[in-house]
Order: structure tokens, then sequence, then C-alpha cells
């Protein structure tokens, strides 16, 4: 009987105005808006008191509720000034860590009000443990004890992250809650092999010597956990929208707008990760180490060739396969960058794509592209300026489906 | 110069809500006033209704819920027009407004959704439960919101959608035993 009554409100969703329809009515009312223009004497009263004029997504608790533990957090932390700062750079056992998760962590709970800001913290939350623990790992410090510790932390902060996504579900259109879980599931991307990277580095010196496999095989796990379960989600978006639209006649129409539309924003980022992934890597050649550049350089070339392979099957129209290519070029790029900005961090140079390295490591001086420095305009199509992620979806031959992610 | 883009900048800001809600607001005024060219214009009034106070650079802190208590009155006030109207002659009825009694509104609606098997139980429902379950479950706005809509309490909300949905439940089986 629910999916009787989930197929008879689902029904009642789909009755919109045709778009001819919908065009009239967004014409008479910019006539309307031309004949009554903003009073600029009260818009700018408004705007000096510091108020707007209205927001499209409304908060969903009082501004009381809300406000009240974060301004309580704020003057604290204004309290605490250098030592708040000092204490973000702290890991499991310096003086500093308490405060950096007792009370900057607390405050930045708390001034995360809208599901979707605590998405973003959550999932920051957890990369912030990772990162702690990698950074013992490079330290050789990274004992059972801190891994006991960081891998516990993990798993609160992603189970607080899947509360945050079931929470940005009920309150965003299911794109928005969509595009939330992917990107924090790239947030996560490559952390496990780096750590197994950096302990293996680490362990092969005299460093390491605190150090066991099975204890940081506990954070690889929870690190793994956490990306699987993001990744299930990501599936199940694609695979409900594909089995609609194809078993389902009454919402096929429906169904395959959304399959193209989702195919298109992934075909954008994909080409804004991958460009941002290659400019990174030329950025910060002169600080990374040969072997870093070199599986760096490889892992973008990857994700070009998935973007170009994303690109060919959006030419035929094979939304879902692009979709998976157009993923796989983020979490390519993503994974670029992490390895760059890890060895910049860690000042450590770390193997996390073996097969890369033994095959071509003769190769090195010759496959550094990063040397290449035209590659970086080329990384965004032959055809386009750097930056232009826009150009190439108004291209596709394609119906245009509203956007539906207006912030405000 | 800032306060013109700024004024911009709330042109094209209230241009993407109408993106965004337009076929919310459309689809909520549709079935309330069952007739489609009806819905779209007070959709389209709302929207406009909704403008001159922005314009005015009075504070709306939640466009989406505000549009909804625009589109709601215009109906209410719709349908107070409407009652005036049955007390006035048909000529000047046709006169005034064309609007032809001859024509009942929900056959035309059924005929626009002809094979339509939601509409089918939607039109089974009582006014009172249909306004509830589009709101909480098509429009999906929080008990609260639809609350402060209709000046009753979160509560009576609950109480009345879980009554509505029952109901629906009782129309859907009774398809069921039907066939």
């Amino acid at each position: 009987m629910k999916n009787a009554e989930e197929k008879f409100f689902k029904e009642l969703k789909m009755l919109r105005m045709d778009t001819a329809e919908r065009e009239h009515v967004r014409e008479a009312l910019f006539v309307h808006m031309q004949k009554h223009t903003v009073d600029k004497d009260a818009l700018l009263r408004r705007m000096l008191r510091g108020g707007a004029t209205f927001h499209a997504k409304a908060p969903r608790r009082l501004w009381k509720m809300q406000f009240a533990p974060a301004l309580a957090s704020v003057v604290l932390l204004a309290g605490l000034g250098g030592v708040s700062y000092a204490a973000e750079g702290a890991v499991p056992g310096d003086a500093l860590y308490s405060v950096k998760v007792h009370i900057n962590e607390t405050v930045r709970t708390a001034m995360a009000i809208s599901p979707e800001q605590r998405v973003v913290w959550e999932t920051t939350r957890v990369t912030r443990r990772i990162e702690e623990a990698e950074a013992l790992a490079a330290r050789g410090e990274l004992t059972q004890e801190n891994s006991t510790l960081l891998s516990n932390r993990v798993a609160e902060h992603s189970a607080a992250l899947t509360a945050s996504l079931l929470e940005a579900e009920e309150s965003e259109d299911a794109a928005t809650a969509g595009d939330m879980k992917a990107e924090a599931a790239l947030a996560l991307e490559g952390h496990d092999d780096l750590l197994l990277g950096i302990v293996a580095s680490a362990m092969s010196s005299v460093q390491g010597d605190d150090m066991s496999a099975d204890d940081v095989s506990l954070i690889v796990e929870a690190i793994r956990a956490t990306a699987a379960s993001l990744d299930d989600t990501q599936e199940d978006v694609q695979e409900s929208l594909t089995t609609d639209g194809i078993s389902e006649g009454v919402d096929s129409k429906e169904s395959t707008a959304e399959i193209i539309v989702l195919a298109k924003n992934q075909y954008a980022r994909a080409e804004e990760r991958v460009a941002e992934s290659r400019a990174y890597l030329v950025e910060n050649r002169d600080k990374i180490g040969e072997l870093t550049a070199l599986q760096a350089s490889r892992i973008v070339r990857r994700a070009e060739e998935s973007l170009h392979l994303g690109e060919l099957h959006l030419e035929w129209r094979e939304y879902p396969p692009a979709t998976d290519d157009f993923r796989e070029a983020q979490r390519l790029a993503q994974r670029a960058i992490l390895l760059v900005e890890a060895n910049i961090r860690l000042a450590i140079e770390v193997v996390i794509e073996p097969e890369e390295v033994i095959e071509e490591v003769d190769d090195m001086a010759d496959e550094v592209i990063v040397e290449e420095t035209d590659d970086v305009a080329d990384a965004t199509g032959p055809d386009e300026e750097p930056g232009d992620e826009n150009q190439s979806s108004e291209e596709e031959p394609t119906e245009e489906p509203t956007d539906p992610s207006a912030t405000f | 110069m800032m306060k013109d883009t700024r004024q911009q900048g709330l042109e094209a800001e209230f241009l993407e809500a109408y993106e965004l809600y337009a076929d919310a607001i459309f689809r909520h005024c549709l079935y309330r006033v069952f007739n489609k060219e009806r819905a779209k214009e007070v959709t389209q009034d709302t929207f406009m209704k909704t403008w001159e106070v922005v314009a005015r650079g009075e504070e709306i802190q939640n466009i989406r819920a505000y549009l909804y208590r625009v589109a709601h009155n215009l109906i209410v006030d719709e349908a107070r027009r409407r009652k005036l109207r049955k007390e006035t002659s048909l000529e000047e009825m046709r006169e005034a407004t064309g609007f032809d009694p001859g024509v009942d509104d929900r056959e035309q609606m059924q005929r626009y959704l002809e094979g339509s098997d939601a509409m089918q139980r939607l039109l089974e429902l009582s006014e009172e439960d249909r306004e509830i379950l589009i709101l909480r479950h098509v429009d999906e706005l929080e008990p609260k919101e639809i609350a402060d809509l209709l000046g009753v309490t979160a509560n009576v909300i609950s109480v009345r959608s879980h009554r509505a949905l029952k109901r629906l439940r009782e129309v859907m089986n009774t398809k069921h035993e039907k066939r």
C-alpha cells in the first residue's frame, strides 16, 4: 500500500506547466518586474542593517534555537584567540589537540545550521581525523592507541555524516542531495591508499617502529566503510533513475530528463576538477618530489582519458555510462590532487599507484607532464578557454531540463 | 552603482525563484481551482505580488512559504468571488468574467488529465483532505509550514494529514475491490 501511495503522489508531482506556458508566465512576470522597480532607498537601508531581502530556502528552526549555541561558541572562541588557531594543526598526543576537537570543532558544529552545511562540516571532520592519522603515520607515531582513537572518531563522524545526508535528502531535491553525497565521497577519495603508502614508507625506515599494519588497518577500514556507503548511495541514485526511466512508462520522459541532467552536471564537474588537478600539479611542481610528480601526472592523464570517454558517450547519448566516466574522471583528478597536497603537507613521498611506478619508473624524466606548461590549456579541451565549464554542456544537443539548484 | 548591481542581482534571484517554484505553485493552484488557465493566472499573480513585496524592500524570510501563502490567499479570494458570482445573474457573470457556469471545472480538469489515475482518486477526496495531502506530500511542506499557512497548530496538521492519508487508502482500496 505504501508503494501505491508513493506512486499516487509521484503521479501528482508530475504535473507542470509546459515550456511555452512557463515562458509566457515568466515573460509577463519580467515585464511586471520592470514596471515595479526596486525601492533603492529601502533596499539600501536593509543592506546597511545587514538583512537580506529574501531567502529561497527557509531556516527550519527558530532563530534563537539556531544561533544561540553558535553565538555562545563564537564568543568563547573569540576569548581563546590565538590558542584556538594554533590548535588547528594539533594531532592526538599534542597538548592543544583537546582544544582543536572539543572547542574549535564544537563551535563549527554549532555554526553548521542547514543540512547542507552539516554535510560539508561532517565530511571535513572525517577528513580532519584521517589527515591526523596521516600526519602521525608520517612521523612514525600512529600507535595502537592513536589508531583506535582515530578509527573510532572516523566512525562517529561518518555516522553523523550519514545522518546529515539523510536530513539533506528530506530537505533538498534529489539532485542536490546526490551532489552532496558525491562531494563527500570525493573528499575521501584516495586517503586509504595514501595512509597505507605513508605507513609503508615510514615502516621501511627506523621511524615506523611503533606502528603495526594491524593497527593501521582499523583506520583504513573505517575510511573504506565510509566511502563505500557514499558510493553505494550514488549508484542507487543512478540505478533508480535508470530503472524508473525504463520500466515505468508513466514517468519515463521525466526520468530520461533527470538522467541527462545528471550526466551533464557530472560532465561540468569532471571538466572543472580535471583542469583543477592539472593546474594544481603545475603550480606545485617545484614543491613535490619526482615520484609524486610521476604518479600524479599519470593519474591526471587517466582522468583526462575518462573525461574524453565520457564525452564520447555523451555524444552517443549513452548517458549512464557517460555519468560513470565523468565520476571516474573526478575521482582520479581528486586522487592526483591529494597525492600532491600530501607530499607538500607531510614532506613525504609515497607510492599509491604501484603499478604506474613499477612499470614506468624508468621513463620518469620524460613522463612528468607538468613540465610541459602548454598542457594547462589543453586540459579543458582544444576548443575551449580554461575554466569555461559551461560551454560544452550548452553544446549538448538535448532538451534543456530545468536546473533546480538555485540558491540564495 | 552598487545599488544597481544589487537590484539586478535581486531580479536575477527572483527569476531563479520562479524557475525553482513555478511548477510547485502551479500544481498547488491547479489542485485547488481545478482549472488549468486559472491556475496559470493565479501562479502568475502569486509571483507578481511577491515581487512587489520584494521590490518594496520588505524582507521575506522564506520565499517558498511566502509564495504558498500568497497563492493560498489568492485562491481563497477566488473562491469567495465565485461564491458571490453565484448570486449574480448568468448574464452578468458572462459579461463580467467570461465565466461559463455550464462547464464544471472538475469535468474540465478530468478531461485535461484524462487517464490520470491519481487525479481520479484525488477528486474522490474532500477538499480539506485534498489540500492537506497536496501540501504535505506533493508540495512537501513541513507540518509547521502548513500550520503557518492555514493558521492552525502543527499538531492539528499532523492529525489531519494522518486522517487524510487513511481516507486516501480507503479510496485506493475501494478502487482495488471494484477491479
